[in-house]
């Protein structure tokens, strides 16, 4: 998958949530399943209350996480493209 | 009453004897294990058959000899047959409490989740549509979603929220009081100087 700035990243589905610390557990209605959401995951989901530019979602955690634009660039392609194939959330 | 079985009676100072160094102060402020928060039920060896089904502890055969948790004789945190209690007890250390006394965890920490686990387990027992913790945590690991109203076609609110909640209970119990041998399927980010992001699937089967 081929992710630009300009991407825009949706929730697909609606989650049950509960904290669990500043992580998440989440129930997925729909798919039946229970997810485990570790803080920055927490924190991704969190900002997609709204549809967001990949850009945007960037610059909202690089306020958050003391981490190099080059290390959060790959771990958040992962985690959207790992979040996408459990269809929690929709890039295009 | 039967009379505790005495072929144990050789080491019956191991039997009183709170886990050494600061654990014991966690296992008398915690009692979790007793609960059943832990787990639903807890070994006999052969010989305390007898004497546990006459004290009063509700034994099952179910995968060799067991009594079922909560323990009946768990008073406000406290066992009442603390000098008479079945083998197992003593012997039983989870794993909070190997890591307080390996010295991982520091005991004020090891309060604090303590308390984070009691608030989880309130919460998830509060959600409870079944009359015990065992059935929720059955239904959470076991059934399936569409199995789990077959009667009414989808589930309702409540028991959405009792799923969700006993596998919270769960995934933090898994991390931080069930052993190694435990199954775990929820392992939280190591940290190892990027920002690693994970969404894994949580509990034990189907959620």
């Amino acid at each position: 998958m081929v992710l630009t700035d300009e991407s825009i990243v949706a929730r697909a589905t609606e989650l049950m949530e509960a904290e669990l610390g500043d992580e998440l557990v989440a129930l997925d209605v729909e798919q039946g399943k229970c997810f485990g959401l570790n803080a920055p995951a927490a924190s991704v989901w969190r900002l997609l209350q709204e549809p967001r530019s990949l850009l945007a979602l960037r610059t909202s955690l690089q306020e958050e996480y003391a981490v190099s634009d080059q290390d959060l660039r790959a771990d958040l392609q992962f985690l959207l493209e790992e979040m996408n194939d459990k269809g929690l959330v929709s890039i295009r | 009453m039967s009379d505790k079985p005495t072929a144990d009676a050789g080491d019956s100072v191991s039997r009183v004897s709170l886990p050494d160094g600061s654990g014991g102060v966690l296992c008398t402020n915690c009692g979790l294990c007793c609960s059943g928060a832990l787990h639903d039920r807890a070994s006999l060896r052969p010989d305390e058959v007898e004497w546990a089904a006459a004290i009063g502890l509700e034994v099952t055969l179910e995968e060799g000899p067991s009594f079922r948790l909560p323990c009946p004789k768990l008073v406000d945190r406290k066992c009442s047959i603390f000098h008479q209690r079945p083998k197992v007890c003593p012997a039983y250390r989870c794993r909070l409490l190997d890591d307080v006394d390996r010295g991982t965890v520091k005991l004020s920490d090891a309060f604090e989740l303590v308390a984070t686990a009691r608030h989880y387990l309130n919460e998830a027992t509060d959600a409870l549509t079944v009359p015990t913790l065992a059935q929720a945590r059955f239904r959470a690991r076991h059934l399936p979603m569409d199995k789990l109203a077959p009667d009414k076609g989808t589930p309702t609110s409540a028991e959405l929220t009792e799923r969700l909640l006993v596998t919270r209970l769960d995934v933090f119990l898994d991390r931080h009081f069930r052993g190694d041998g435990d199954m775990t399927m929820y392992k939280a980010a190591e940290a190892d100087g990027s920002v690693e992001m994970n969404v894994q699937e949580a509990g034990r089967g189907e959620c």
